[in-house]
């Protein structure tokens, strides 16, 4: 669970951090639609060069480029095996009988590929937007939708705070975990199943540990002025700067070259 | 400015299936004026908390007005106008910051009133700046110490620019050098012409306060200032509480005749000022001569047992690194050595961060250190094959604030989990846990509540019965007392005091309190920086007062008093840490020997 990448914000200062979260949010959101688009494997290492560039631009270092990728190195092996090898064509090779073929491994590339950029991207969105950001982002870019009654502002302030206590819950569950352990159950040397039993019984006190935790928290938000439905501002209100004209005339050019690319 | 009259609060409980209507406050009175600083004192259960969620529209009387500014808190068009003169800080600092930065968190409550930008900019630097955290203001709150967060909070109240600003056992859940640091916030805060309400059960909290509200038992029991309150000491023992453990020392100085003052003595340099006026007869050879020689007794209980048993654990070099191979490698533990035996009680102490939770659990087999070695009954528990679980109900280990890990359906269920888990059968397992139920005061009533529906104290108890039902050799206690009032903390201790004498059952005692390890320690071992930096016996280890402060810790406020006496020139033979020996000692280095 220490590989989650989503919500470790990189606390540095770059073009990339200074963009509104929006023109964030959008970029990611047409640089995955371009690489669904495009078909050509070539176009792959064009993308892992954009996002490179990117991480360069945001000063994240290229560990973290990485360390996203880790979390799911099982999920990345398992599709490109499965594609490479489920998908009828030319054999390559044959064993157990099993057949690698060739238009299976062009197929796994690609869908490996799409797969492992669009988790580098994502993540690159969260090293570089605080959750506060993210949600503000979020809120004004579906702010359309108020029209139709949906409740975006409190939405927004909902990812907040389950943001803010993931990581509260997580040490929580941790010490839960040590505490049963030392009065007896075995998280370590028993059966997956007996695993999954004893995990599960940890979801009642947190439960309720969280039914607590809500009742305290509503409190501190009332007696700090807080009501659904109310007009909020904003302490550092969403502004595109030049920048994100740049970042957004970048993403567009993106997406139509791919488009292009698949027209050809 | 806030005037409450006679007001009552009803709350609905459930006992099995059944509600249960209980009285939190029956008919409580507060007038407080404009810049007053008020401590609000009194036991768990007592009304006092339920009594500030009436002075911000948290709660409305069922009985009785409040009005805040001349504000009725029952009109609704009131209700933000009241929260904006009347902000709170509750007592969990995890639970009430919003933010997932801190000055987001700040922000908060001026968003919520719709400011300008600008506005809420430079009221978020302004406050930050009062608390000290303007450097921090970018940083996320679970990277922030108790101490820290909890002025994070105030910075939020602060914000909002509320004139009052009520605090709810702002210090329950922090260690002594967060609790200092938010109590000096709050005292700046009252210098700066807020009104203050402080809520507590710590009496040496309050002895700063223009006034004094006793609570008990949803009434107030007694009113006035420091002085007024603390001068009748039968008065506070009935309401739960007891006295600071200086003005306790002057009491018996008092009584002896060794000093003589009017009302109560509650500052140490007021006493230590006392003191030294009524020594000054006395001639530097009437003083005893400083003595090397160790004390013989009193702590008897372990003294036959140490040395001649082969001890039950044996800590031998441990080292432990926290997050090995990572950017987050810190080395927690570095070459800890020492021994448990029989019957003995260890206090462990150090500042938060100096180990002592991850000594626990590596010495409960939770953690594994990277090298050195635990012998139990002379054998490693990192051999091959060695059965950890087997060993783990052998050395129990009874969490922080343990109430929260409870997780069976009844009070029995829970006890008796231990017990099943170790193979007894259900009938045996049954009867363990009835029986370590019995030895912890609790009811048979109370076998099949729902943990859920007990009080903290009971609930505490409870988790320390979960442990100590499947008879543990040692047991780890990690701030045991925390949070809990004089009368239930002394029932824990009693419980702890009773399984040593009756079972032998080996304590190690994890705390902040350092009244509580002078009273209970037979051997106390300073932690800093990983290493064991001071071991000995509690009078030992405290009598290097200017060592024990080196390393963030502190020492019993009596021993404070007697250091800084020797400073100003009264000769000790040593210094002591209990109240009374302290006070013999005194009078003994003042030439008034004899009453005791």
């Amino acid at each position: 669970m220490r590989d989650i990448t989503i919500g470790q914000y990189y606390p540095v200062d770059s073009i990339i951090h200074s963009l509104d979260p929006r023109t964030k949010l959008m970029s990611v959101f047409l640089y995955i639609v371009a690489l669904f688009l495009v078909k050509n494997p070539v176009w792959y290492a064009a993308f892992l060069i954009i996002a490179l560039a990117e991480f360069r631009c945001a000063r994240v270092p290229f560990s973290y480029f990485l360390k996203g990728l880790k979390a799911i190195i099982v999920l990345l092996i398992f599709t490109f095996v499965f594609r490479t090898l489920a998908t009828p064509g030319e054999p390559l090779l044959s064993f157990w009988g099993f057949e690698a073929t060739r238009e299976g491994l062009i197929k796994g590339i690609s869908l490996t590929s799409r797969i492992a950029l669009m988790i580098v991207e994502a993540s690159l969105l969260s090293y570089t937007t605080t959750p506060k950001e993210m949600s503000d982002g979020l809120a004004r870019a579906c702010s359309p939708l108020k029209r139709i009654g949906l409740p975006v502002d409190e939405m927004s302030i909902m990812i907040m705070i389950a943001f803010r206590f993931i990581p509260v819950m997580l040490e929580e569950a941790n010490d839960l975990m040590d505490a049963q352990a030392s009065r007896g159950v075995e998280f370590e040397n028993c059966s997956i199943f007996v695993k999954m039993k004893n995990i599960f019984a940890l979801v009642m006190p947190l439960f309720i540990g969280s039914i607590e935790r809500t009742s305290d928290l509503a409190m501190a938000m009332e007696a700090r002025g807080y009501s659904t439905g109310q007009a909020r501002s904003k302490m550092f209100p969403l502004e595109y700067s030049s920048h994100d004209k740049t970042a957004y005339i970048f993403s567009i050019l993106l997406l139509v070259l791919a488009i292009a690319g698949r027209i050809e | 400015m806030i005037r409450a009259q006679s007001i009552r609060h009803q709350y609905d409980v459930w006992k099995g299936d059944e509600k249960f209507s209980r009285t939190a406050l029956d008919g409580a009175d507060l007038d407080v004026a404009e810049g007053e600083f008020i401590a609000i004192l009194g036991a768990n259960g007592s009304g006092k908390s339920t009594l500030a969620k009436h002075l911000n529209v948290l709660l409305l009387p069922d009985d009785g007005v409040v009005h805040v500014s001349g504000m009725d808190t029952a009109d609704e068009k009131n209700l933000w106008e009241i929260r904006t003169t009347v902000g709170m800080v509750f007592q969990n600092p995890d639970n009430q910051i919003i933010g997932t930065s801190v000055e987001e968190d700040v922000a908060f409550g001026p968003e919520n009133k719709n400011l300008e930008s600008r506005d809420i900019q430079d009221k978020v630097t302004s406050s930050l700046k009062a608390v000290g955290l303007l450097s921090r203001r970018k940083s996320s709150p679970t990277k922030l110490s108790g101490g820290q967060k909890q002025r994070v909070a105030i910075a939020g109240v602060l914000a909002c620019d509320s004139r009052c600003i009520v605090f709810d056992e702002p210090t329950a859940m922090l260690d002594p050098a967060s609790r200092k640091e938010v109590l000096d916030v709050i005292r700046q805060l009252h210098q700066s012409g807020k009104t203050i309400i402080l809520i507590t059960h710590h009496t040496d909290e309050v002895v700063d306060a223009d006034r004094i509200i006793l609570m008990e038992k949803g009434r107030v029991a007694a009113s006035g200032t420091p002085q007024e309150i603390f001068s009748d000491p039968e008065r506070l023992r009935a309401a739960g509480m007891d006295l600071p453990p200086v003005a306790e020392l002057a009491e018996i100085l008092k009584k002896d005749g060794a000093i003589e003052h009017a009302g109560p003595v509650l500052d140490s340099s007021e006493l230590i000022s006392l003191v030294m006026q009524n020594a000054e007869t006395v001639k530097p050879e009437m003083c005893p001569a400083p003595s090397n020689q160790s004390h013989a007794e009193p702590k008897v209980l372990s003294e036959p047992s140490t040395g001649r048993e082969e001890p039950l654990l044996e800590v031998r070099d441990l080292c432990f690194t926290y997050a090995r191979g990572t950017v987050n490698e810190t080395k927690v533990l570095q070459n800890i050595s020492f021994d448990v035996h029989r019957g003995e009680c260890i206090g462990l102490i150090g500042t938060t961060g100096a180990g002592k939770t991850t000594l626990a659990r590596n010495l409960n087999g939770l953690l594994k250190a990277d090298s050195g070695d635990i012998l139990y009954k002379g054998e490693s528990i990192y051999r091959r094959g060695y059965r950890l679980s087997n060993f783990r109900k052998e050395v129990g280990l009874v969490f922080q604030r343990s109430e929260t890990q409870l997780f069976c359906k009844t009070v029995l269920d829970d006890v008796a989990f231990g017990p099943k888990k170790m193979g007894l059968s259900e009938e045996e397992a049954r009867k363990t846990a009835e029986e370590t139920l019995a030895l912890v005061g609790i009811d048979e009533e109370y076998y099949d509540s729902s943990p859920m529906d007990l009080s903290g104290g009971q609930k505490r108890r409870v988790a320390l019965a979960g442990v100590l039902s499947m008879g543990p050799s040692v047991l780890i206690l990690d701030e045991p007392a925390a949070g809990l009032d004089p009368v239930i903390k002394a029932e824990v201790f009693g419980i702890i005091n009773r399984i040593r004498e009756e079972r032998g059952t080996a304590i190690i005692l994890i705390s902040h309190e350092m009244e509580d390890i002078a009273g209970y320690a037979d051997k106390v071992l300073l932690l800093a920086e990983g290493g064991i930096k001071l071991a000995g016996s509690p009078g030992d280890v405290f009598s290097d007062v200017e060592k024990v402060r080196s390393y963030g810790a502190d020492v019993p406020a009596v021993t404070s008093v007697m250091y800084e006496l020797a400073e100003c020139g009264l000769r000790f033979g040593r210094l002591e840490t209990g109240v009374f020996e302290a006070a013999a000692a005194i009078e003994s280095a003042m030439g008034k020997e004899g009453r005791i």
